[in-house]
């Protein structure tokens, strides 16, 4: 456990202060010249380690079909002269013709976990340290923003959380099912811990009524995925055509973990993906009014060239990044690794840190 | 599922060390909620946090086993010998990569967290102290009974020159040296008091009590009983937000039920509650008191004691008292009074209501 490089943590706060603090005139100055509401900035976590190198694909590198002898992919939609996309992500060619979807290439930390947990705080946080508040809930504490950020996730997100703005959890049962009774905050008397927990409660309890009672239903026709990524879509959908949506959406999606049987495993995510962004485009163009979006799609790592003895991959460094809607930096950001230039363990070597991903978003 | 390698094989599959940490984890929810020594396990489970080691570091979970083992085994000693084991113990050196601490390459990763967070604190020792100390405990290797040994070839048996002191230090001899430090008792009083009473009490307070603790030689019976004597002043009682694993524990134990599907459950909610058993989030250990505040563990919490009390075959099997006595709670409920006549609705009011969080 090695996570205390304070020197190197206050420098990049400093960094990160200062690249969010464009997107908040922005933001402040949208709000003020248009009346509209804000951006939406909407993160899905692809959770366990996606393989970027099957994902977009650099099928005409040798070095790339060789190491890859049961899982190499040779046939897709094509991106451009070098890189296709894994064929399962066909639903999204024409989102990406309509330069509304963009890849950031060689996305990892210089120096990579294979942890999935520390990766996975690295990433929340934007930092190397993997502490400290999350990365959106920082953006929008340094707006002044009081939020809410809302996961969609099942689990949560500690890229929300942390922060003074309010995260609150959304998933079915808060939304359909009755509220826990209200405890009035006066009553913790002197206790000022019991204060500061009812407080928060009735905070996200309020938010939580706001934002039900402003959902109108999803767009009709939206073919998502009945699962997993499907009802987080639609329920993004509401919250973004409600007249009341929130600054940060989090979504998530598991399965990437690929270290064995990758070939049909990976296939299949991407699939539920790729149905689940299809939707989520045509819902966005359903929406009347609607608030701008970017959603980001990120990995806690990438995988390794070389695949293994299971017909699966394991854990490696860089990976890709998915951006769609609107302003996104279409076709790509950075460049893709080197597959000859590789670390000691064999693994692509990043170069685009993370930090540096946010800070593009948080411009756009 | 496949057989599993036999435990003690690196890089065994993350299925396999699953399987092994879920049940010790189960059984460890049973000791804490159910045991005959529950009281030195709790206090095992609050050095846990101080001396925090995550399953995910570590491909044998009987290396956790073992800790838990050793921490119990010094709790009737003092804070010296209790961390001159600590320093021998094969999990926390895993966890603090003390194993590749080598004489010609020192990891100072320990060393820092050594002086940081188990003895001085910050601001109680310079850089050359820190890389001083990792050369006094280079060395320690694994050996086939799995113990820690210290390796004379990748050992500096050199003198080091540690806050002052020029010795041939070792990790005994460092120990005993970094426990005479008035620094080190006030940081231990200090990072206790918020786990163990809650809000740290202002002006000397905490200085007198660790000085107090020095003349006891850093017993630790004396200081946990101090420790526990604030806790259960009229002052103090019910204003420290538990840790959840201590809560789901008094939960267990106050449904009484002893199907499986119980500590199935608490185990599952503990995660999202924030305290998965054994996975601390960093060297820090986990959240105390006030840092648990957060709406999603807050949620998570009621939620997990919901699925606990729904379960059937767990409402079935329940020993709970007749009624739920004034008392029951540190603090009085804010939603109902107490006494109330145990009844499936009535454990829903205690479990749904904030006070229950509360010790």
């Amino acid at each position: 456990m090695k996570r205390r490089q304070f020197l190197q943590r206050s420098a990049e706060a400093l960094a990160a202060s200062l690249a969010v603090s464009a997107w908040v005139e922005q933001l402040q100055h949208g709000a003020r010249a248009g009346g509209q509401p804000g951006r939406v900035l909407v993160l899905l976590e692809l959770r366990g380690g996606n393989d970027g190198l099957n994902t977009v694909i650099p099928f005409r590198d040798p070095r790339y079909q060789q190491a890859r002898p049961s899982l190499a992919i040779d046939d897709g939609p094509a991106l451009d002269a070098d890189l296709i996309l894994h064929p399962a992500l066909a639903p999204l060619l024409p989102i990406w013709k309509a330069r509304r979807l963009a890849f950031a290439l060689g996305v990892g930390w210089e120096q990579p976990t294979r942890s999935h947990f520390k990766a996975i705080d690295q990433w929340a946080t934007g930092t190397t340290s993997g502490s400290g508040p999350g990365w959106l809930a920082a953006a929008l504490d340094r707006r002044g923003s009081r939020g809410p950020l809302v996961a969609l996730g099942p689990t949560g997100s500690a890229a929300l959380e942390g922060g003074r703005a309010l995260a609150i959890q959304m998933a079915p049962a808060q939304l359909q099912g009755r509220l826990p009774a209200r405890v009035d905050p006066a009553q913790a008397g002197n206790h000022a811990l019991l204060r500061r927990m009812l407080a928060l409660e009735a905070n996200g309890r309020r938010e939580l009524l706001r934002l039900r009672q402003a959902l109108r239903p999803p767009p009709e026709g939206l073919q998502l995925p009945r699962g997993g990524l499907g009802p987080q879509v639609a329920l993004a959908l509401q919250l973004i055509g409600s007249g009341a949506a929130p600054p940060v959406i989090q979504m998530a999606q598991g399965g990437y973990d690929t270290h064995a049987g990758q070939g049909s495993r990976h296939g299949k995510v991407l699939a539920e993906l790729a149905s689940a962004l299809a939707g989520f485009e045509r819902g966005l163009k359903l929406l009347p009014g609607r608030p701008e979006v970017c959603l980001l799609a990120t990995s806690e790592f990438g995988r390794r060239l070389r695949e293994n003895e299971s017909n699966g991959t394991d854990h490696g460094s860089a990976s890709i990044a998915l951006l769609l809607g609107d302003g996104v930096p279409h076709p790509f950001l950075g460049t893709y690794p080197d597959l000859e230039r590789l670390d000691g363990r064999g693994d692509l070597i990043a170069g685009l840190a993370p930090q540096k991903l946010y800070e593009k978003l948080l411009h756009l | 599922m496949s057989v599993c390698p036999p435990i003690g094989t690196p890089k065994r599959p993350v299925a396999c060390r699953l399987r092994e940490v879920q049940e010790l984890q189960a059984h460890w929810l049973e000791r804490l909620a159910f045991g005959q020594g529950r009281a030195d396990d709790e206090l095992v489970q609050l050095w846990l946090g101080l001396f925090p080691v995550s399953w995910r570091q570590l491909s044998d979970m009987r290396l956790l086993e073992a800790q838990i083992a050793t921490i119990r085994a010094h709790l009737q000693g003092s804070y010296s010998d209790l961390l001159q084991a600590m320093i021998q113990d094969t999990a926390l050196q895993i966890s603090l990569n003390g194993l590749g601490n080598r004489r010609r390459n020192p990891n100072e990763n320990f060393a820092r967290e050594l002086l940081e967070l188990f003895t001085l604190g910050e601001g109680h020792f310079r850089e050359r102290d820190v890389s001083e100390t990792a050369r006094a405990l280079t060395g320690f290797r694994r050996g086939a009974d799995g113990r820690l040994f210290v390796d004379p070839r990748q050992h500096d048996a050199g003198l080091k020159t540690i806050l002052g002191r020029r010795e041939p230090f070792e990790g005994a001899s460092l120990a005993a040296w970094l426990c005479q430090q008035q620094a080190t008792a006030l940081n231990l009083v200090r990072r206790l008091w918020p786990r163990m009473v809650g809000v740290a009490p202002t002006g000397g307070q905490l200085e007198a009590l660790a000085g107090r603790w020095r003349q006891q030689g850093l017993a630790l019976p004396w200081l946990m009983q101090a420790l526990r004597r604030s806790a259960t002043a009229p002052a103090n009682r019910g204003q420290r937000l538990e840790d959840p694993i201590l809560m789901m524990a008094r939960s267990l134990r106050l449904l009484g039920s002893r199907h499986p599907d119980a500590l199935l459950i608490a185990r599952q909610h503990l995660g999202r509650m924030g305290q998965e058993p054994f996975d601390p989030p960093s060297v820090k250990g986990w959240p105390v008191n006030g840092e648990w505040i957060n709406l999603r563990w807050q949620q998570a919490r009621v939620r997990g004691l919901q699925a606990l009390l729904s379960d059937e075959e767990v409402w079935a099997s329940r020993r709970t008292p007749g009624t739920l006595v004034v008392g029951v709670t540190a603090i009085p409920p804010l939603t109902f009074t107490l006494p109330l006549a145990v009844s499936r609705e009535a454990m829903g009011l205690l479990f749904t209501d904030p006070a229950w969080q509360f010790a």
